[in-house]
């Protein structure tokens, strides 16, 4: 597959004497919505950290568009036009929806006028943030924060968003906007990285996934055949 | 009355001082999330680098002035550099102690360098402004003043108007988050960290020009005492800590007149503790309201 725009080479991450990640090899092609899977404390979030330069990675390499970006701080990943949607959203809670928005375009600061149509452009995807525009990040709801932290993903003007765990704490009704939103990004143009507890969810967005188990990539298809698959099905969709 | 505003006008000078520290403590603070002590060692450094300047220069108040702000921010820079760096994410009573440690190694070696003894500053603009039923206001009174609030405004535009003060505030509330969005937070730390060094070695220099005295430890009582006005007005908050510096200076030079100047350090911090005892989080402190 050399159409991966992401891709881990043998990646082991360790918290102290913890391994949270035990050579994980995975790509992510080119525009497609790929997923992870796994339970709580797979290790899930922490792939994603490696990713962009949250955790150190102690071995292997990972790369982006076929640059080592092992190591690499966070900033200049994030100029490679990657978004990361990160877990528990982050939101600037003493920021109002708007300067969030705004700090997610922090490199394009001086163009005003491409600020204000990416901005635009948001609003027109989540009315409810124009609506809110002046109101403080944190006096929204959960599913509010999360329409905002992908926003202001955007903002950036990314190639690849990584998701982690967009549907956490938030009322089913608002997860099923929100995955109808991650298509419709990903019907934009844009890669989608999906991390997701809820593999019912993922498998049904996603059209190629992996299965985090304790840290090791345990499984890997397309969703078709994972749909199909007893263990997955047992494990992940309790059918 | 007359005594009333008097002490009102001594108290807003030397408030402004504590209130450059203070913003000093409140940017780091922000940034880092770490109080540091070493502030009042940059505080007497720019003002030693003051010192050197009329004494063997040219005896200037704004070049004093530009002095203080380089040494502070090139020596704030450095103790970012070598030492707060790399101690970053561990204990945080680890680093505090660190930067105890690094303020004793910065007066000790002051004193060793330029000398134990007091040295006299020359006088600027000490000449009467002007005198209102009994209370004289001198220049000096009114430059500082206008310097400080130069400097606060200054700074006040820098946090909230530019790139570079977007980035500081963002890292200040999650720095994470904050790398995420593209910004570089080592940069970003290290410039809010030597504009603090800066803001503290101004107050250094308009410290020694008022007091008209330079000496190795005059750092160590004003850097406690506005850390004590930053915590009054709210760490977290800058424009609290401005505010705060400024009640400290009041609130001390009233307190002379009441009591008598041997108290001067006291009644300051008591206040301080009886007032904290109500309202823990300072006057503008924000209270921490987490979202689940």
């Amino acid at each position: 597959m050399n159409n991966a725009i992401i891709r881990f080479d043998h990646v082991t991450v360790t918290y102290g004497a913890i391994q949270a990640l035990q050579d994980v090899s995975l790509e992510v092609e080119k525009g497609m919505i790929v997923a992870l899977i796994g339970a709580n404390g797979a290790g899930k979030t922490t792939l994603l950290n490696a990713l962009t330069g949250v955790v150190p990675v102690k071995e292997g390499h990972i790369y982006l568009r076929d640059e080592d970006i092992t190591g690499m701080k966070s900033h200049l990943i994030s100029q490679r036009k990657v978004a990361h949607v990160p877990e528990g959203r982050r939101i600037f809670a003493e920021l109002s929806v708007e300067d969030n928005l705004r700090v997610g375009a922090y490199n394009l600061y001086k163009d005003k006028a491409r600020i204000k149509q990416l901005m635009e452009m948001n609003y027109e995807l989540f009315p409810i943030l124009a609506e809110r525009s002046k109101q403080l990040g944190g006096t929204l709801s959960g599913g509010e924060q999360q329409m905002l932290a992908i926003a202001r993903g955007l903002m950036s003007e990314p190639e690849i968003v990584l998701l982690d765990e967009p549907s956490l704490g938030i009322a089913p009704i608002i997860v099923e906007k929100i995955f109808e939103f991650i298509v419709k990004i990903n019907q934009m143009g844009k890669t989608i990285f999906l991390v997701e507890q809820n593999a019912n969810l993922a498998l049904e967005t996603a059209s190629y996934v992996y299965v985090l188990e304790t840290g090791r990539v345990t499984n890997h298809n397309t969703s078709e055949v994972l749909l199909k698959d007893d263990s997955i099905r047992k494990a992940y969709l309790g059918l | 009355m007359t005594m009333i505003v008097q002490q009102l006008v001594n108290g807003i000078t030397q408030g402004g001082l504590y209130a450059l520290l203070a913003i000093s403590y409140s940017l780091v603070y922000g940034v880092m999330s770490l109080v540091n002590f070493s502030t009042g060692s940059i505080y007497m450094l720019g003002a030693v680098g003051a010192w050197l300047l009329c004494n063997y220069l040219i005896s200037d108040f704004l070049l004093s002035l530009v002095v203080g702000f380089a040494v502070g921010f090139a020596l704030a820079f450095i103790l970012e550099k070598i030492a707060f760096k790399s101690i970053r994410g561990i204990s945080r009573i680890s680093s505090l102690i660190c930067t105890i440690g690094f303020s004793q190694m910065l007066n000790e070696l002051t004193a060793l360098l330029f000398g134990k003894a007091t040295k006299g500053m020359p006088s600027f603009f000490s000449e009467k402004a002007f005198e209102v039923v009994g209370v004289t206001i001198s220049w000096l009174q009114l430059i500082l003043m206008l310097a400080v609030v130069v400097v606060l405004v200054t700074l006040q535009l820098f946090v909230y108007k530019t790139k570079m003060g977007l980035a500081v505030r963002t890292v200040a509330m999650d720095n994470t988050t904050a790398g995420l969005m593209g910004i570089n937070v080592d940069r970003t730390i290290s410039i809010a960290f030597s504009l603090a060094g800066a803001c503290a070695g101004i107050a250094g220099v308009a410290g020694c020009i008022y007091y008209r005295s330079v000496s190795a430890y005059m750092g160590w009582i004003p850097g406690i005492k506005s850390f004590s006005a930053a915590v009054f007005g709210g760490l977290s908050s800058m424009p609290g800590a401005i505010l705060g510096g400024y009640l400290m200076g009041i609130i001390e030079n009233f307190g002379v007149q009441i009591f008598s100047t041997g108290y001067r350090d006291v009644i300051s911090f008591v206040v301080m503790i009886i007032f904290l005892l109500f309202c823990p989080a300072g006057l503008l402190g924000r209270k921490k309201t987490t979202k689940v």
